[in-house]
């Protein structure tokens, strides 16, 4: 019994233990912790800490009715027009026909139609243009990724055989076909450039007679390439719809957030998804489009000043691209659709959360951004060369209505700093 | 002169040490001077409870192995996911635990943590280097509870060389395939009652990987030693005083990017253009004062400690913001084709239309570690039982600061270069944590029955902050209590069955808020020991009951930049296994023996719920999932021939084949995760060292070894990014002169 009382109790005591009563772990953390993932930036807290009185579903509605649908179908016009006009070129083309130039440029008008219209889309980006990896999105403009003239220039040959390089085996099927090497950017390469050779440093066998043949023949190649990426165009363009709309459609998933049928759990959720396609802005229109050919970020020059990294160079269209960007970002914001009736935006949210003054910064950044893009004379591509203060102004006008997106607009109504937003380069 | 203690002993009686490796060993040695070395030799059944194995320093120069993989490949119980061929960032796991960096086991130098930052960030970057090692000790099950903080799988320690107590040096000087050499000498003497050891080794190597466009892949390695120490005798009461300072740097060429599969069957040894700037740069410092005094029943031992630590790896770790990985994974897809022949340096990053450049990260770091730390051992009678108590309190304090940064690099006709004025900040942050640990631990001695009953426990206050947001922080505190029980019967003198039960437990980092469960289980064993002197054999079976299994993502094993440093929940898992090991000698004639040993390991590792899960090697689990890089079968044999003047030694070794990912890739609305090498596996293999060695007397010796004899270029894992080989054949030829 002697040696068995401290044993027991030793037993008691190490069962206990081993039962869990001896641990304890507490904490507090900073205001803007975030989970400890190390990076350089932090995610903001995603739920109001007082319920916000603002009628948050009346403002997805709008914006989904007014702005975002609006924008969607009207691409889907432009697409379907693009892809009719380049038939109608490539027609005249094959027959040298005297009205083939004409048609040419108005060829050329349908796409740059149609890429204001997508520019427009890429500040939305939201429900079906994410899903799978962005796939739709990708397959009508893969920019910043895809673009590699080689690849387009390859499959403008394997389009022509019906067969990739050569290979029977393989039929040529654009639907199969990676984003890279299709959509708008390959359309603006076999519309708009002018040198008819190839951009490959080694010409696989498929690709090895292309410069020897005549530019009529690479020109017609090049066009009916691009008619039927027109036509693939329009084929994602109408999926991109399809999921959009309809009883099921995000649209209505959006609409309807909070309520039985959709799958976003509140109203609140709906818009942190609409605010986050507004951060397009930060890395990719002031990053990207200005950041990288104005040499802030490491280019195709290493870091100097570097002209042909602006977006849609051949087209020199990137101007155009950018009044879009912005000029859609200002529709979500201010909630001024295709209707005059309802306008009510993110603009009211924030005077609704005693938000004016970051209303009235980031209005006035839009418009001086819209204003030092329209100030600059001639294309983007030149004026990177030639006035780079000018290209410098408009970047800086951008990160003036960014800084404000990023902090006091998603802190004022308690929205989400989007991930990809966490790590970025200011 | 003197002659060096080790050497006097007679080759028979080393080679027979030699194939004994856990033959003899006993924790609490008592007649170690510096109280570095935690089991002594023992030459008869060992009663203690749980698994303690020791590698001697005979054993240790019989393969004079500088990579810590191959010399743990004869302990039981040891999981090993090889990566750079060198063993140069070990990734080390006993009894399952993950092998990652070696951060779930307890990494100690003399007795000490060794780690970078063992609370904050276990992940053990630094490692001593083996070569200067005379001993290494496993410990695993209940033996772990007095090492922690990682304490569900077991500890590892690294003794160095002790002061002599009279004169004595020795050099080693070898050379090898691939540009090895290894330069290595001490000395060591009395002066005025004053030791002394001074000790010295580099170790490099021109790397036996062949980078395309030419350039060296290897490493060079530099470790410096002293050591002081002085005696005092008052009255019953003997004291030593000790200070030993340590410094280590190294410089590699290594990188996280191997190869394609195509690519590995054609040359296993090729290294991608991409790689050639890759390079690893690292400091170590150590400072330690050592106390230490003992009578006829108490012992005790205060060590003061400081380690600095600092490292910058430069690799690559990504192409235009797509993973290396998913790369060499579909390298023809038309997607990567252009990425991955950027990587051979076949294109450049810039062509007409696209500009494609190398991202190149050095994660940047600074670290230090610093505490007291006070272990104690009293023998004492109650209740006419015979008592052994050990305690030990410690107060620890480690700090990470990273500041990673990534810079874009160019190929251009096949050489990659610097990107000028692209630097940009990645990770901006500091880890720290003050850590309380204590342990007291009783055997005691009922008959044939030895009964160990233990506690540790450990209080952490940690804190994370974000060195670019001042509101991003976080202050913790954790306090938990580890129990352990074990025992062991004696059935006769030669005989005894083995029993324990304790809790495991793995700190959870600074920057992971209290609300996430640590990882924590309830760890059995139960076995038998055989040893009459001649014969050992022991098995020893277990059961680690995690109810909740964590993982944390470092990009050697996640190699996504994004997901670095964040922390996974795998819910409960089960590992489970079986440790077996036989040695015995065979007399050949009266002048030859053949010392001979086995050692398997079976061990079963699997989830016990489904979940879904973003970490790399997991993606969405099942209950039944293999848990990674866990082999179900390990063997080692080893044997010798020795005579008078000359030995041999060979050791085989197979590893079974193990899985690279756990579970499957998922999908969930706009969310999907795509597990990279789900369902893939590491090959088998089997590896055989050899070792010879001729002594000259009076004129030292000279030694021969062939690692990986039969040239096995099977891929030892796909991770970081791709296949990877182990080491080829390396033959090397060495003098040793002892004195």
């Amino acid at each position: 019994m002697r040696v068995l009382t401290p044993l027991s109790a030793v037993a008691v005591a190490v069962t206990l233990l081993l039962s869990g009563c001896g641990e304890s772990s507490s904490s507090t953390a900073g205001s803007e912790f975030a989970g400890g993932n190390g990076t350089t930036n932090p995610t903001t807290p995603t739920t109001p800490t007082t319920p916000t009185s603002f009628d948050e579903a009346a403002l997805v509605a709008n914006l989904v009715n007014n702005v975002l649908t609006p924008t969607l179908t009207q691409f889907d016009q432009f697409a379907r027009a693009q892809q009719t006009q380049i038939a109608e070129y490539c027609a005249a083309e094959k027959s040298q026909s005297d009205t083939a130039a004409e048609l040419h440029d108005k060829a050329k008008d349908s796409w740059r139609a149609a890429m204001v219209g997508w520019q427009y889309v890429e500040l939305m980006q939201v429900g079906p243009l994410l899903e799978n990896g962005e796939a739709l999105k990708n397959n009508i403009y893969s920019w910043p990724a895809g673009g590699a003239l080689c690849s387009i220039d390859q499959d403008i040959v394997y389009h022509e055989d019906g067969f990739i390089n050569g290979d029977s085996s393989k039929p040529y099927d654009i639907k199969a076909r990676t984003s890279d090497r299709k959509g708008l950017i390959a359309i603006e390469h076999a519309l708009f450039s002018t040198n008819y050779d190839h951009s490959c440093s080694f010409a696989n066998e498929a690709l090895a007679p292309w410069n020897s043949r005549t530019v009529e023949e690479r020109k017609v190649a090049r066009c009916e390439f691009a008619h039927t990426a027109a036509g693939d165009i329009v084929v994602n363009s109408a999926a991109i719809l399809a999921r959009w709309q309809g009883d099921n459609g995000f649209a209505n998933q959006l609409i309807n957030a909070g309520s039985s049928g959709s799958q976003i759990d509140s109203a609140h959720t709906a818009l942190n998804e609409i605010s986050k396609a507004l951060f397009y802005m930060t890395k990719e229109l002031k990053d990207i489009k200005l950041g990288e050919p104005l040499g802030l970020f490491t280019n195709s020059c290493g870091s100097n000043i570097c002209p042909q990294d602006v977006e849609s160079d051949i087209s020199e269209h990137s101007k155009e691209n950018l009044l879009a960007n912005i000029r859609a970002f200002k529709q979500i914001f201010t909630g001024e659709g295709s209707s005059t009736d309802n306008t009510l935006g993110f603009d009211d949210f924030l005077d609704a959360e005693q938000g004016s003054d970051v209303k009235q910064r980031m209005l006035t950044g839009l418009a001086e951004a819209e204003a030092a893009l329209l100030a600059i004379d001639g294309s983007l591509k030149q004026a990177v060369e030639n006035e780079t203060a000018a290209v410098t102004a408009v970047h800086d006008k951008v990160k003036n209505v960014t800084d404000e997106l990023k902090n006091d607009f998603i802190n004022k109504l308690a929205l989400e700093l989007p991930q990809t937003s966490a790590g970025d380069n200011d | 002169m003197t002659k060096y203690k080790g050497m006097n002993k007679s080759l028979l009686a080393m080679a027979v040490a030699v194939a004994l490796p856990n033959a003899y060993a006993d924790e609490n040695a008592k007649d170690d001077i510096e109280h570095i070395q935690i089991i002594s030799h023992y030459d008869k059944l060992r009663t203690e409870a749980g698994s303690a194995t020791l590698l001697t320093e005979e054993q240790l120069g019989e393969y004079e192995y500088d990579d810590i993989h191959r010399v743990l490949s004869s302990v039981p119980g040891v999981n090993i996911r090889e990566e750079d061929g060198y063993g140069l960032r070990p990734n080390i796991g006993f009894r399952g635990v993950t092998p990652e960096r070696s951060k779930k086991i307890t990494i100690m130098e003399d007795g000490v943590l060794i780690g970078p930052a063992p609370y904050s960030a276990p992940a053990a970057y630094y490692f001593p280097q083996t070569t200067r090692m005379t001993a290494v000790e496993v410990f695993k099950g209940p033996a772990a509870i007095k090492h922690g903080p990682q304490t569900i799988a077991g500890a590892l320690n690294l003794v160095t060389r002790s002061v002599p107590e009279f004169t004595e040096g020795a050099i080693d000087i070898a050379a090898g395939g691939d540009g090895y050499t290894k330069a290595h000498g001490y000395f060591g003497s009395v002066v005025n009652n004053i030791g002394f050891l001074v000790e010295a080794v580099n170790v490099q190597a021109d790397g036996f990987k062949e980078l395309d466009g030419g350039g060296d892949t290897g490493f060079d390695k530099n470790d410096f030693l002293a050591k002081f120490n002085y005696r005092l005798q008052q009255g019953d009461i003997e004291h030593n005083f000790g200070l030993k300072l340590s410094y280590a740097d190294e410089i590699s060429d290594e990188t996280y990017l191997g190869l394609t599969e195509a690519d590995f069957a054609e040359n296993p040894y090729r290294r991608y253009a991409a790689t050639a700037p890759a390079k690893m740069d690292t400091e170590h410092q150590q400072v330690m004062f050592t106390h230490s005094m003992s009578t006829d029943n108490l012992s005790l031992t205060t060590r003061l400690y400081r380690n600095d630590y600092e490292r910058a790896w430069l690799k690559l770790n990504s192409v235009e913001g797509k993973s290396p990985q998913e790369i060499l994974l579909n390298p023809e897809s038309e997607d990567n084709q252009r990425l991955y022949e950027i990587l051979k340096g076949e294109q450049d990053s810039v062509v007409p239309g696209a500009a494609n450049f190398l991202t190149m990260g050095t994660n940047d770091r600074e670290y230090y570690s610093q505490g007291l730390q006070i272990d104690g051992d009293f023998s004492f009678n109650l209740f006419d039982l015979n008592h052994d108590l050990s305690f030990g309190v410690r107060f620890h304090e480690d700090e990470i600061e990273r500041k990673h940064f990534e810079e874009s690099y160019e190929m251009k006709s096949g050489v990659s270069s610097l990107v000028e004025n692209s630097k940009r900040f990645t990770t901006l942050n500091t880890e720290h944590t003050e850590a309380w640990s204590v342990y007291v631990e009783d055997k005691i001695k009922l008959d044939a029955l030895t009964l160990g009953v233990g506690v540790r426990g450990e209080l952490m206050d940690m804190h994370y902050q974000n060195n670019n947001n001042p509101n991003d922080w976080l202050d913790k505190t954790t306090r938990i209590w580890l129990p352990g029980v074990s025992g062991f019967y004696q059935l006769s003198e030669d005989s005894g069955v083995l029993f324990g039960i304790h809790r495991g437990f793995s700190p959870a980092s600074p920057a992971q808020s209290s609300e996430i469960e640590i990882e924590k289980s309830t760890n059995y064993e139960f076995g038998g020991r055989y040893n009459d002197g001649v014969t050992e054999f022991e098995v020893v079976s277990f059961f680690n009951d995690y109810s909740n299994l964590k993982e944390s993502c470092g990009q050697s094993n996640c190699g996504d930049s994004l997901q670095q440093d964040a922390e996974f929940n795998g819910g409960a898992a089960h590992v489970y296994g079986l440790e077996a090991q036989f040695s015995q000698r065979y007399p050949l004639n009266l002048q030859l023996d053949i010392p001979y040993s086995f050692v398997y390991t079976y061990t079963k590792g699997e989830f016990k719920n489904d979940r879904r899960t973003s970490f790399a090697q997991w993606g969405e689990v099942k209950s039944g999932d293999p848990l990674p890089y866990l082999p179900e079968h390990q063997v080692s044999f080893n044997v010798g021939l020795s005579a008078d003047k000359w030995r041999t030694s060979l050791a085989v070794k197979y590893i079974g084949s193990m899985p690279e990912a756990a579970g499957r890739s998922w999908q969930e609305g706009t969310q999907e995760f795509t597990l990279y090498l789900e369902g893939q596996e590491v090959p088998s293999s089997t590896t055989v060292d050899l070792s010879a060695s001729y002594d000259f007397d009076d004129y030292g010796q000279v030694y021969l070894k062939v690692d990986n004899l039969l040239d096995e270029d099977k891929i030892v894992s796909r991770r970081p990014y791709g296949a990877r080989p182990g080491k080829p054949r390396q033959v090397t030829v060495g003098y040793k002169y002892q004195f």
